[in-house]
Order: C-alpha cells, then structure tokens, then sequence
C-alpha cells in the first residue's frame, strides 16, 4: 500500500463521519431526495459506503469478536440482503419523505447493511458471496424491471419518467456487479494454482 | 456457527417485522396502496377547510359535504391541467350523465350521489377559473361542483389528510394521485378508487347512498 494509502486507511473513519455529515446536511438530504435515481443510486450507495468505512474503523480486537458471529460473512450478508430487499419497496420512498423516523431507519439500515457487507466480504469466500449476490442481483433487476414497465407512478412523490430511469438503471447495475464479480473470480482463479484456491 | 446462525435468524425476523409494516401485511408495496387500503380500514373525516367557488360562499368542507344528506365523489383538480385531470375530467362526466338520470328518483325521496371538484392550484384556480372550467367541461351544478380552499395555508393540510400528494411535473404543471374519492352521508372519506374505475366507484358510492337513505 503506498503512503496514501496507509494515510486513508488510518483516516477512513473520520473520513466516513464526513462524509454522512455531508449527506445528512439539510441541503444535500434536500437535493439528493428530489429525485428518485438520486435518492435509490446515489444517496443509498453513499450511506452504505459510509457504513463500510467506519466499519473499517473497528479495532482489531473488536472485530475478531464480531467475527465469532458472522462465520464466513453468513450474517453480515443476510442483514445486507435483507435491507437491499426492504429497500426496494417503493412505498419506503415515500415515506422516508415524510416521517423522519423512516428516514432515520432507512439511514441506519443502510450504514448497517455497508459496514456489514465490508465485514463479511472477504470472509465469505466465493461460494457465500456466489450465494448473495445470486440472490440480490435477479432481486434488483426485477425489481429494476418492474420499475421501468409499471404504467403509474409507484412513488407519489416522483415523476413516471424517472421511475422508468431508475428501473433501466437498476437492472444495469445488476448486471454490471454481477459482470465484476464473475470476471473478479475468473481472474482469480486463472492467477491461483488449483490446490491453492480457497475452499467456500 | 450457532452464534452466526442465530444472528442471521434475528436479522431475517427483523426483517419480517420491518417488511410486514411497511408493506400493511404484504398486501400494498406504494404509498398509494397504503393510502387506499388506510382509508377503506378507518374512515377518515374532512379537515375544516373553508372552501369557496362557483355557487359556493365561503363554507368549511365538512359542512359543504353533509349538506344535503347525499353521499360524495371527490377529486382534487387543477384548472390549467392538460393531462390526468382531463382523464378525471371525463370520469367525472360519465359519471354526471348517470347521475342526473338519477334525480328523478331523488325528486321521490331517494338519497342521491354528489360530485364535487376541489381545485388546488391557489394562484389560478379562483373561483372565476373554476367557473370556466366547469362550463367548459359542462358541468351540471345540480350534481357537480366546485370548490377550492379559500386559503393557501388551509390548502396544505387539506392535502394532507387525505395524502394528496402534488409534485411539479417538470412542464409547468403537477403531477397528483389523482383518484375518485368516495365520501359519506357524515362526510369521512370511506373509500378510494382509480379515476378510471367510474363504473365501480358510482356503484360503491350509490349503495352506501341507498344504504344510509335506509338507516
């Protein structure tokens, strides 16, 4: 790692703090949640990307005992899949809009479901990520798919054009995370001698 | 391993929870869902509006709508609208054709069905533009009408109670859950229904007509 690097990773959960004081701003918040693509494919990755690094700020100590409960990333997943599921629910849009308590929800759901996923990766090994991402990435296109087809609007608070928008792009950010992962293991796989491989 | 098993056991439970109360029990996923469903649970009264228009003094909405005992389908309207609105504007006049077949019987005693328009763009829909709106959609004031809040503020929590939600449009205009909205006798908003489902809509507002007419 060079010294940039190391100079990030030391500083990742500062940099996290940061960074959610700057979504949480009232303006930003504002801006974000004016649209519906914003507030789905940017404001949710970047709460999420939040939750990773200030999980990457946990002592080592500390997370060696998260780890007795999260054997090869099997909770850390489920709870990440599990929030992108809720995620997807139009009406959560809505009311995220309206009743701050939703919002707040939404917010630490999604910090948890980031933190989680940077915690449990690694661990998880091919077979266990093979498995989340088996199912989350059929969930978001057709989620997307339903999106882009429904004749009304789904959310009372955006326009029908966005929500065709937003649906277009889910399916291609399904797709695209499903291309990396597989060319990720590939490459893998083709660098690793066989014996050598790690065992899911 | 059980430590992990039992944490993700606890997440999907959570989870369960969670989806099963935004969802009301798995049966709606949008907040227009939510609304509807709210609604046909728990009538939900009108808000002491005052509202004026064409024929219409300044009037607090509830009393306007227990006025004269009939029951009422409500939309929200804007005057200048040039698309869902002209689509509620033809429900509506479908449904004025029915009804005025319908006052021969009320001229015997019987309970009837009300239309009435609530217009809520405060700048244009005065109760002149409404007046023009009417003639130009040939509107029977014998059982249509039309109304819109007599103050901006009053407007806002009007829109409120029944989850009208009004966006810009991007065009100029609004974009709204535009829908039939069913009211009885007391003036509680029981029942909503799509601006397409006229026919539904009449048949449901009818009977809890010819339903309160005999109780």
């Amino acid at each position: 790692m060079n010294a940039a690097g190391i100079w990030l990773a030391r500083r990742q959960g500062a940099l996290g703090l940061a960074l959610l004081a700057a979504l949480m701003a009232p303006p930003s918040r504002q801006l974000l949640e004016a649209s519906m693509p914003m507030h789905m494919l940017l404001q949710f990755p970047a709460l999420a990307l939040v939750g990773a690094l200030l999980a990457g700020a946990i002592p080592q100590l500390w997370r060696a005992r998260l780890q007795a409960w999260n054997a090869h990333g099997i909770a850390g997943l489920t709870c990440a899949a599990l929030v992108l599921a809720l995620a997807m629910v139009p009406r959560l849009l809505d009311l995220a809009l309206l009743d701050p308590r939703v919002e707040a929800v939404k917010c630490v759901a999604l910090l948890v479901s980031g933190g989680a996923l940077r915690l449990s990766w690694r661990a998880a090994g091919i077979l266990v990520q093979g498995f989340f991402l088996g199912n989350t990435l059929p969930m978001m296109a057709i989620a997307g798919w339903l999106y882009e087809t429904a004749p009304v609007r789904l959310c009372n608070a955006y326009r029908l054009g966005e929500q065709q928008w937003l649906g277009q792009a889910l399916g291609w950010v399904a797709a695209g995370t499903a291309a990396a992962w597989f060319t990720g293991v590939a490459w893998h796989m083709t660098r690793t001698p066989l014996a050598e491989q790690p065992q899911a | 391993m059980w430590r992990t098993a039992g944490l993700s056991l606890l997440a999907a439970l959570l989870a369960y929870a969670t989806g099963a109360w935004l969802t009301l029990d798995f049966q709606v996923w949008t907040a227009e869902g939510a609304r509807r469903l709210a609604v046909a649970r728990v009538p939900v009264p009108a808000p002491a509006t005052m509202v004026h228009g064409p024929g219409i003094d300044s009037t607090a909405l509830p009393a306007l709508l227990v006025a004269d005992g009939r029951v009422t389908v409500l939309d929200f309207i804007y005057t200048r609208c040039q698309t869902v609105c002209l689509a509620l504007g033809s429900s509506f006049q479908q449904m004025q054709s029915a009804l005025l077949a319908d006052l021969d019987q009320e001229a015997a005693g019987a309970r009837g069905v009300r239309l009435l328009s609530i217009g809520f763009d405060p700048v244009h829909d005065t109760p002149a533009a409404l007046a023009a709106y009417a003639a130009r959609l040939r509107a029977d004031p014998r059982v249509w009408r039309f109304a819109t809040p007599v103050q901006t503020v009053a407007l806002h929590a009007l829109l409120a109670r029944f989850e009208v939600v009004v966006i810009d449009d991007g065009m100029g205009g609004y974009d709204h859950n535009a829908a039939l909205l069913v009211f009885d006798r007391r003036g509680r908003l029981v029942r909503i229904f799509d601006y397409d489902e006229t026919q539904s809509a009449l048949a449901f507002a009818r009977q809890l007509a010819a339903r309160g007419a005999a109780g």
